[in-house]
């Protein structure tokens, strides 16, 4: 059942009654991607799909101290990939969040259209501290690629598609401690406690080194991390871990242990590399043999498990080509279970409102004790910004 | 008796004549002390604009920054859309990027200061001063000549050994009445010329004569060239450290 969706309406009446005045912002985009999906299973099989994309960002400063903000995607799916997915309407219209923000307008099996409010909060800000309530992205990861501290949304790598990426429903204090020093409490509830997360964090920067740690609940667990950012001569090294255990088995067993550090270095000639490592302890060593890799990359992440794999690099190198258009490629190898994926993108700005993208995913997988094909996307994408 | 007053008549005439000595010469660390100053002040605010011209292409930004000193500095963009928000703050040698629409901090790498800033000619470092003109290189007068209808000195800055900056030369003429810097030449390690850099549009902003319009030349790419043009500044503001801070890039308004 759908909740009250009271808040948001709330906070959509506000902005629109500011709607005629200069402390209102909107803006947004709308973009237009061509997917073709190679899929794997049951025999290798093309799928096209589209998406028209429509994302609005509205804005109302209230005065100096209070800030409303609502903002929503607006996406229609239609074509072959979207008919294959049994229920892909009912499944985009499960919204995780304590409030249901999701709204399916058009169920059809080749046809959706469907809408999702991501953020929609208030703030109050003072001198020294702020709070936030409302549907926010509470980002406490410090890496690009995998954010173990990142408890209250973890982000996925891989969908690039989602460049605001999802929010929490969540209330959120801010206390500065000084001018680097600073202190968060954020409590995320859900229809019970088990599903809920409560943490706390404190961040610092000491000698050119940024550093955190955090602890709180997650999910019937303890958690308890820490990171940092800072730099070996004239390279980035960064690097986070988080350990989750069972609320009743504290020190009975060896919980999940999440941990991650890069290095990224800009060269001479305008290259840009990173390197990234990932242990994930609950994480498979054996072969994902009848796994969609890229389902399962996308399915169930978490900062608890962000990697379905034990071990996983992550290696990147991307040039600006011109002023207009870069590379990148990026790429994921798991020892043990084989697996690996490619992922080169080529960006294009045509102008200030347009942007033409191309990526692509390919991933494969060691099954019956051979390297397969463990499906593919190739996503041409055009964007305007207003 | 006689002698120590003697001796001590003579050290005071010796420190005399070597402080007009001074006075004639120039010196190159003053000139650039000045010039930082009257481009920068104590503190600033500054809006501009942009624009990155290519031979079939351009664009352009227009963005708000502060300064003080030359540690300190917070710039936002305003435009385009797009990046509205994006936001560079910059304290001592440490740099942050901040992305309003994931509330992402990233802290940049250091080797990222010679690249160049969102696609335009400048470097990351040109725009936040990371390197110091004054402390990072050795300095030496060169030969006076005339730019803008202005004389000019000349300085040519080469890094100290110990110091991790960019360039492998630098060549700079200043203006010997307002201390403009009206011409510079950054050279790479093998002495090669890599970009030029022009004022002009020399007039009254924010209280102070200034070259309010920057153009960043690569000497080897044909029809690419960046602009810079200072559409308002201020200078002296009542700003303070606290100021350069990530609740503050969270806070401002871009």
């Amino acid at each position: 059942m759908k909740r009250v969706k009271l808040f948001i309406f709330t906070i959509l009446l506000v902005s629109s009654s500011a709607f005629a005045q200069d402390n209102f912002t909107l803006n947004g985009y709308v973009k237009y991607m061509q997917t073709n999906f190679l899929v794997s299973t049951p025999s290798t099989t093309l799928l096209t799909d589209n998406l028209i994309h429509n994302r609005l960002n509205a804005k109302w400063y209230a005065s100096d101290k209070l800030q409303f903000s609502v903002e929503l995607r607006n996406r229609a799916f239609y074509g072959e990939y979207t008919k294959s997915i049994p229920n892909y309407g009912d499944l985009l219209d499960n919204d995780p969040g304590f409030v249901d923000m999701a709204f399916t307008w058009v169920n059809e099996p080749s046809f959706i259209l469907h809408t999702m409010i991501d953020r929609a909060n208030f703030t109050y800000q003072s001198k020294k501290w702020n709070l936030r309530v409302g549907r926010q992205r509470i980002n406490w990861g410090i890496n690009t690629v995998w954010t173990p501290n990142d408890v209250f949304n973890a982000l996925n790598y891989l969908d690039f598609d989602y460049e605001e990426r999802p929010g929490s429903d969540a209330v959120k204090f801010q206390y500065y401690l000084g001018d680097f020093s600073n202190l968060e409490v954020a409590f995320s509830p859900a229809d019970s406690i088990e599903g809920s997360i409560a943490a706390i964090k404190y961040g610092t920067n000491y000698k050119g080194y940024d550093y955190q740690i955090m602890g709180g609940y997650y999910k019937q667990d303890l958690v308890l991390g820490a990171g940092w950012a800072g730099n070996i001569k004239s390279a980035g090294f960064k690097g986070e871990a988080s350990y989750f255990t069972h609320q009743n088995a504290v020190f009975d067993s060896f919980g999940n242990l999440s941990a991650t550090a890069s290095i990224d270095y800009t060269f001479k000639k305008g290259w840009y590399g990173g390197v990234s490592f990932l242990y994930t302890s609950g994480g498979t060593t054996k072969s994902l043999a009848g796994n969609s890799a890229l389902q399962l990359l996308g399915n169930n992440l978490s900062a608890k498990q962000l990697m379905p794999t034990r071990y996983t690099f992550f290696l990147m190198a991307s040039k600006s080509l011109t002023a207009a258009s870069s590379l990148n490629l990026s790429g994921m190898y798991a020892p043990g279970t084989n697996f690996f994926l490619l992922f080169p993108a080529i960006t294009y700005s045509i102008n200030n409102q347009f942007d033409l993208d191309f990526v692509a995913q390919a991933s494969f997988i060691e099954m019956a004790q051979k390297l397969q094909h463990g499906g593919s996307g190739v996503f041409a994408r055009l964007k305007w910004s207003f | 008796m006689k002698t120590r007053l003697f001796l001590l008549f003579a050290a005071a005439m010796i420190v005399m004549a070597m402080s007009v000595v001074n006075e004639n010469k120039p010196n190159p660390k003053e000139i650039l002390k000045k010039t930082e100053e009257q481009s920068q002040g104590k503190s600033s605010k500054g809006k501009m604009t942009i624009e990155t011209i290519r031979p079939k292409w351009s664009t352009s930004m227009t963005l708000t920054s502060w300064s003080l000193g030359t540690e300190y500095a917070l710039t936002i963009i305003n435009e385009p859309a797009k990046n509205k928000g994006i936001g560079t703050l910059k304290r001592d040698k440490e740099v942050w990027m901040w992305y309003p629409k994931i509330e992402s901090l990233t802290k940049l790498p250091p080797s990222m200061m010679s690249q160049s800033w969102m696609g335009t000619d400048f470097s990351n470092d040109d725009l936040i001063n990371q390197s110091s003109l004054i402390d990072d290189y050795s300095h030496e007068m060169g030969k006076d000549s005339t730019i803008e209808k202005r004389t000019c000195w000349k300085i040519t800055l080469t890094p100290k050994e110990d110091s991790d900056v960019i360039w492998g030369k630098i060549e700079m003429w200043i203006d010997q009445k307002d201390y403009l810097q009206l011409l510079t030449k950054f050279y790479d390690e093998d002495d090669v010329l890599v970009s030029k850099m022009e004022g002009s549009n020399i007039k009254e902003m924010g209280g102070r004569t200034m070259a309010t319009k920057l153009v960043m030349t690569p000497i080897e790419k044909e029809g690419h060239k960046t602009i810079m043009t200072y559409n308002e500044l201020e200078f002296d503001i009542d700003i303070e450290e606290n100021f350069f801070t990530p609740q503050q890039l969270k806070r401002i308004r871009p």
